[in-house]
Formats: C-alpha cells, structure tokens, sequence
C-alpha cells in the first residue's frame, strides 16, 4: 500500500454569516445536530450546496452522512434544541422536513437501492416517479410517455428501449434509469441527492454516471449532493467536498485545490487517543493455520489468499461491495468458487453446501439475523438446538428428548448471558442484541474450527456489542479460528488481532500488530488508489457476470 | 420488552425438572398459557354442551355420536395431508380433488374387475406420483404451491369426470375395504384407530424427531434454515410427497363408510382441512400448525355442522360455519402475534 501521507492540520469549515449569503445558494444548512440515545450522529454541521454543483459528500461509517441524507429525505427530524436553520431555494425552511415537503420543494433522491420496480419497463418507472402525462379521464397517454421516457433515457446516455424491462438492466443501467427520473421531473428539480449510487458498479462504469449527473447539472440548474466511498469520484465529479468525521464537518475543500491524501487525512482523523490497539497483549496468541484459502475467486472476490489461524481473530474490513460477504458465503459453501482451493488443515476441501461446510467444522453466521440467521417464530431451544440435530445419535428419526434439549439451552442461555433467560420464549421477543447472543450460542456449541461472523454487533448497544466481543475472545482462546467481517473500523480495530482490507473483491491489505487501529483500517481502504487497476479488473467481471446473470 | 418481569425461573434446572409436564409445559406456566392451549377444547366442550340444553331429545345421542365418529376419519386423514405441507410452508390446494380422484379412480379399477391388492397399489403409486408432481412444480421449478396446486387439482377435477362421466361407481367395491372402513371394535369403528395410529406416528415424527424439527424449520424461516445446512428442497418436496399418502388414505376410507365414490366428493373435504389445520395452531402447541390441535379443531367444525342441522337449519350452514371458522383461527392467530408484539416492544 502507498505510505501513508503526514496528516495536514485540519482544515476547518468556514462558517458563520457567509453561509447563507452563497450565490446561488440551494441548499444552506447551520447548526444541524442529531443526537440517537448514547449517540451524537451529527454535531453542529453547516452545508452550502449551490446551483449547477457537484458538491461531494464523504466519510467513514457512522460519520453521519447517511443521517444527514435522512432529515433531508424527512425520515429524521434534527435535535430542535439545537436550533438549526435550514434554506433552501432562497426561503428559509423549518426542519423537521416530511417527504413530502422535501419533494415538494424539489429535492430529489437516488438512494443506494434506486428504489426502481425490476418487473416494470423503464419508461413506467419513469412514470411513476416523474408523473405520468395524462389525457381524458387520466387516462395515460402512453405514446406521450414513451417518448418523454425515450429522451430522458437518451440524455443520460442509456442506448435502451424505454420499453425494455427493469429487471433485464445492468446495475450501471438501473443507475441511469433512476437518475433519468430526476431529469424528466416535471415538477422541476432544485436539489438531486445521491446516496452511493456507485457502490456496487465497477470502475470502468462510474463515468456513464458522472456522464449523467453532468447532464442533469447542465439540463436543471440543479444543485447535487453527491454521497461516496469512492475518493477519486470527487476529483472526477465534484468541485466542492464537505468531509464528515464522527458527526463533525470536518474539512470544506475546494476539489481543485486538494488532493487524495489530503481528503483521506480528514476522514480518518488525527492520529490521537488512539483506543483499543494493545500490540503487546496481542502477540504470541495466534497457533497454526486452520484454513487457507489459495486464489480463491468467486462471483465478487478475486484471487483471495488468507490464512486464518487457530486462536485468533482474524478482521475483514470493506464496504458492502467489497467482497468480504462473499468470502464469508465461500468459506461456509453457500458460494462455489470458480477458482482457488481451500484447504482445511492442509487437506483441500470442496464444500458443496452449508452441511458440509458444517460437517468440515466451519460456522457461518450470516449478516441479517433476522431473516437469514435466526427463525423468529420458533423457540430460543428450537434456533438453538437445530445446529446440531446432525449429532443426534439415530439420525432423522431418533426420538429428539425436549427435557435434555430444555437442560442444554438453558445452559447456553446461561452461558452467553441471554435475557431474558428462558429456553422457550420464541426468539422474536428478544432484542437484537440478545438474539445474536441466542445466534452465538446456536453455532458455538457445535465447537467449530473456523467461526465466520458477517457484522456480528451491526445495530447493537454498547453493553451487547461487549458481549459478542468477549463471547468471540473465548472462543479464540478457546480455539477457534475467528473470522469477524464488518464494515465497523472500530470494532475490528478493538476485537482483532489482524485485520484484512477488501477492496473490489480483492484483499488489499493485511494489519497487524501496531498497524490496527481505526485510522490505519481507513487510510488502508480509501488511501490505496494506486492498487486500484488490478482489484477493479476483478469488479468489472462482476459487472459483466451480473448482467449474464440477470 | 416485558418478557423478563413474567417470572422466569432463573434456575434453568429447577425449570427442567418440573416434571414429565415440563416437556410440553410451557416454563412460568400461567393461568393464560393453559387457556390458550386448551381453549378449543374448551369451545369444542362448551358447544356440546350449548347444543345438549338447546337440542335434549336429538343432539346428545348416540346416533349423533355415531355419525360424527364415522364421518370424521376421513376429513381428519385430508386434515392431516394439508397439515404436513402447511408445516413446510406449502399451500396444497389439490388435497380436496386427490381425495375424490382417489376414491373414483379406486371405483372405477374395480368397476374394471381388478383385484382389490392391485387397485390398491395402484390408487396408492399414482398418489404418490401427483403428490411429487406437485413438490417438482413447486420446489424444482420454483412454482408457488398455491397456484401449482390449484392447477395440479384442476386437473385432477377434470380427470375425475373422465372416470366417472358424473356418475356414481359404487360396483364391484371390494370386501376388504368395507370391512377396513366399517368393522367395529369395541364400538368404534376401525379407521378411528387409524386415525390415532397415523396421528401419533406424525406427533413422534413431527415434533420429536430431527426430521419434523427441520420441517417446521423450513416453514417457519427458510433461508435459515438453509443456512443451518437443512436441505429444505428436498424436505418441501417430501412434505408434498406425504401429504398424498394421506389424502389416498382419506379417499379410500370415505369410499369404503359410503360404500360408493361419488363425483363431486373431493372439494367439500378441502376447506375444512385447511379451517382445521389453522384452528388447530392456536391450541395444543399454539402458533404451530400441530397434530392433536388439527384433530381436536376438525371435531369441532364437525360437531357445530351437525348441531346447527339438528336445529333445523339447511345445507347451507356447513360452509358458512367452516368458512368462518377459518377466518376466526386465522384472525385469532394474526391478532394474537400483534398484540404479543405490542406487549414485547
């Protein structure tokens, strides 16, 4: 990886009266705080976004960018203590927004998950965000729309028929759909948001988007906010950047007047009070290596190589594109590699499914606990106990004793510090926290060699975060090999002994030792432009995979 | 989340050992949670008493005990074929046609001098083959069961006909099956031992073994239940192939009371299976889709048919009951989990 820059001082906002006096103001924010229980998501930021500009918004997660995208959308209200003011359009606006108030003053979103209807056709999605022409009895005048959606597509540079279903677009294309919405409003767009609308496109197509964002520029007048990981789209795209670190602005540049190291020296931060990295308690603790992958490729991963080791925990850290999932999916057999082995205590491994990642001493659990891993309708004992009903000594039919299955949980529930503390509530009634607890203790009674957890504390409180954390500490103690993918650079800078940066489906980087805290796992994921070419080749093949796929 | 101020029993073991009840007693069991899993036979109790004070000279006789207990096997075994679907996640709707094709197409072999073994095994490899007809189109062509198998039983429907031309079989009906479906032992006729037989048979697999375990996993979260290593597809398919056996059975015992295979027979047994298996997941095991409370919610639908006709009113009173009894069970069910979640939150 490139070295990392000195970091600069930091560059404080300006603020203050100037703000609202911007020509050509369209947005104009002040003061915007945002407190959730036992956290503070935005403090006191100011946001100028002006006519006929690209303004870049950027930081690490849980910066606050997506808080800030929501009291814009009307989904939050801001703290009122801290009494923002908010202009929009030339007239002051009072916060908290509804969503309808925010359309109706002309802001428009394309959110990561474009919000698009697969099984229509481009030209009715168009429809049913920009309005339909209507002629007698509101009857759509449907060539009227095709033609309208015709130009729209042409205009963002979509060389489809507006005619051709959704579901049957590349991701580039359904970006651009969502975006030719924007252009064809006929109420008029004062302000088009963007939230990430490149995080799951290959390198090679994020320019068809830059395209298109510059025509709804040119053709509205209008003002974008430009959401991203992606540093080099704000040199590409924006002139302005406002970089969010820990709620704050931190950093107001001008996109001509930076540089790369320089935006990615605020989103981290200053190297001070650095928590958590202990080096020293760190070491000796890892025994050999368990399971070895060798150029594994799989759908979004690229020639990965990882050794994970008996007691230790091993980090993945990336965005949600980034590959580290899929890696997960591959190791617990949900996802065939094309190419690549794994070996599995020296001997290769080829795992066709779940049972036989299970049966090989792997455990899996999965990022959405709700719905992938965990059944609410069932039991506490029921979740618990069927991750091992393959031991249960006369196979599918044994008689299945409910009183020694009750004495079993009680002592995982126990264990694992589950409340409330019953075996037979259904696991629905616990909270999240809980429930992953329920989760930890369904997979490590199974006492599993290698335990992968996709964003085992996502959601979670202090105290239940703590909790999974000390639980994964003993089973490395313990063993294990401990796998953690999350996108929180904290906890991987707190629970790891080394941490590996996905990037583009490859892994980019390996942290260890004194290497592990959160600003050395941020400035190894955004600070490695230059490794780029080779990871986003792997990309590219994604995108075009997908598009055979769908 | 209120769950922890209901008095759990901190000592898991104390909680473990409370007995052979502890099993299937819910732990910190309440006054409510006993009302909730014995309410339908409450209900069911309380009817018969309403009709033996409203009806004292017809209701509570034996030729009304009679008739519900040779009547009812057969809509219990269509009950059940409903039931293992439903367990796995599965709607099939051509239980009601597989029953009447069943029982015409058994008529209709012997009607063509076929002996009784070899229309058996025939009515019973047929079944099987509709019934993994019906897990293909679902499962391996990812088809939802509800509309697979509203196509599969028209089907079925149509080739009812064929056998039948709207006729009545009744030639030729074998011995043996009359004898099987009308013996009497100690008053009772036989295949209400069939129906306790089968029906512990499926209690033991259903809710003690890995297998029946892996089922109301699958219908109950199937993505998790893939990712806990369950090959869900395969337990989908045989929860369709399951079901058939049952309904052949259902058919060959409502053949073998009548005595005749009737066309229009199979559609009047599927909406009080289903209003039996929905009614039946609020008692005994409340929230699944049980054994005992399937039987126990069947007897009840039967015992108020019977005594609204006692009471003088028409036909019309048997789908107008069942149906709102299916509505009631699975309102009750929705509302109980709403109003659960609002205590919990």
């Amino acid at each position: 990886m490139s070295t990392r820059s000195s970091s600069p001082a930091p560059r404080r906002a300006s603020r203050g009266g100037g703000l609202f006096s911007t020509p050509g103001l369209v947005l104009g924010m002040e003061g915007l705080s945002k407190t959730f229980p036992g956290q503070r998501a935005l403090d006191r930021v100011n946001l100028a976004v002006r006519r006929k500009e690209v303004h870049g918004l950027v930081g690490a997660n849980g910066s606050g960018k997506s808080t800030l995208v929501k009291i814009l959308s009307g989904y939050h209200g801001p703290d009122a203590d801290a009494a923002p003011t908010c202009v929009f359009a030339g007239a002051k606006v009072a916060l908290p927004l509804t969503p309808g108030e925010s359309h109706r003053l002309g802001m428009r979103f394309v959110h990561q998950d474009l919000g698009l209807v697969p099984s229509l056709s481009i030209s009715e999605n168009i429809g049913l965000a920009a309005g339909f022409p209507t002629g007698v009895a509101r009857r759509i005048r449907w060539r009227a729309q095709l033609a309208l959606a015709r130009e729209g597509v042409r205009r963002v540079g979509l060389e489809r028929s507006p005619q051709t279903i959704v579901e049957r677009l590349s991701p580039v294309e359904r970006v651009l759909v969502a975006i030719s919405r924007v252009l064809l409003d006929q109420e008029g767009t004062q302000l088009l948001i963007m939230d990430e609308p490149t995080a799951n496109l290959p390198h090679s197509e994020v320019e068809r988007v830059h395209a298109a964002v510059r025509e709804i520029v040119g053709g509205t007048g209008a003002g974008v906010l430009y959401v991203t990981h992606r540093i080099e789209e704000l040199f590409a795209l924006c002139s302005q950047i406002t970089v969010l670190r820990d709620g704050k602005v931190a950093a107001l540049l001008a996109a001509a007047e930076t540089d790369t190291d320089t935006v990615v020296a605020e989103i981290v931060g200053q190297r001070v009070d650095q928590k958590g990295a202990e080096p020293g308690a760190r070491e000796g603790r890892a025994g050999g290596a368990v399971l070895v992958t060798k150029a594994i490729s799989a759908r979004v991963c690229n020639d990965v190589s990882v050794e994970l080791r008996r007691g230790e925990i091993a980090g993945a850290a990336g965005e949600s594109a980034s590959g580290k999932s899929e890696f997960g999916r591959v190791l617990f057999g949900l996802t065939q590699p094309t190419s690549g082995t794994l070996l599995l205590e020296g001997k290769p491994v080829k795992l066709a499914g779940p049972a036989e990642a299970m049966a090989a001493g792997i455990a899996l659990i999965p990022p959405d606990r709700l719905r992938q891993g965990s059944i609410g309708e069932l039991s506490v004992r029921e979740n618990v106990t069927l991750a091992s009903l393959d031991r249960s000594v006369g196979g599918a039919l044994a008689w299945l004793s409910i009183r020694q299955e009750k004495r079993d949980v009680a002592a995982i529930v126990r264990d694992f510090d589950v409340r409330p503390s019953g075996t037979e509530h259904r696991l629905e009634m616990l909270s999240g926290g809980n429930r992953q607890k329920v989760l930890l203790g369904k997979w490590w009674q199974r006492k599993p060699k290698v335990f992968v957890l996709d964003e085992p504390t996502s959601g979670m409180d202090v105290g239940a975060k703590a909790a999974v954390h000390s639980a994964l500490r003993r089973a490395a103690a313990d063993g294990a090999a401990v796998l953690v993918l999350s996108s929180d650079e904290v906890e991987l800078s707190e629970l790891c002994d080394r941490v590996l940066v996905f990037r583009a489906g490859a892994v980019i980087d390996e942290l260890a030792g004194s290497r592990l805290s959160r600003q050395d796992i941020l400035t190894a994921y955004y600070g490695n432009g230059d490794t780029g070419g080779k990871s986003f080749q792997a990309s590219e093949d994604l995108g075009t995979r997908k598009e055979q796929l769908s | 989340m209120s769950v922890e101020e209901q008095g759990q029993s901190p000592d898991p073991s104390a909680e473990a050992g409370t007995g052979r009840f502890s099993a299937w007693m819910p732990s910190g069991g309440t006054t409510l949670v006993i009302l909730e899993r014995f309410g339908l036979l409450l209900l069911l109790f309380a009817i018969i008493v309403a009709f033996s004070v409203a009806l004292p000279d017809s209701f509570p006789t034996d030729q009304t005990l009679t008739a519900i207990v040779s009547s009812q096997p057969a809509a219990i075994f269509a009950a059940f074929a409903v039931l293992v679907p439903l367990i796995a996640g599965e709607f099939d709707l051509s239980v009601g046609f597989g029953l009447g094709f069943t029982s015409v197409f058994f008529a209709w072999l012997m009607g063509n001098e076929i002996t009784f073994a070899l229309a058996l095994l025939i009515v019973v490899v047929i079944g099987l083959m509709i019934g993994a007809v019906n897990g293909w189109l679902v499962v391996h062509l990812g088809m939802n069961s509800f509309i697979a198998t509203l196509g599969s039983g028209t089907i079925l429907s149509g080739l009812i006909l064929y056998f039948t031309n709207g006729q009545i079989l009744s030639e030729n009906l074998p011995q043996g099956l009359l004898d099987a479906t009308r013996t009497e032992v100690v008053g009772i006729v036989l295949p209400v031992f069939y129906v306790v037989a089968v029906g512990l048979f499926m209690w033991y697999v259903l809710e003690h073994t890995p297998l029946g375990r892996r089922m109301y996993a699958t219908g109950a979260g199937v993505e998790a239940a893939r990712l806990t290593g369950i090959n869900t597809q395969r337990l989908r398919f045989f929860s369709f192939v399951a079901g058939s056996m049952l309904w052949v059975i259902a058919g060959l015992i409502n053949t073998g009371r009548i005595g005749a295979a009737y066309p229009d027979i199979g559609p009047s047994f599927l909406l009080p299976a289903f209003a039996a298996c929905f009614l039946g997941a609020t008692a005994i095991k409340p929230r699944y889709f049980n054994v005992w409370g399937t039987v126990a919610a069947s007897i009840l639908v039967v015992v108020g048919v019977t005594g609204f006709q006692q009471a003088g009113v028409k036909e019309w009173i048997e789908p107008v009951f069942t149906g709102m009894v299916l509505l009631l069970a699975v309102a009750i069910s929705v509302r109980t989990s709403v109003l659960r979640a609002r205590l919990h939150d």
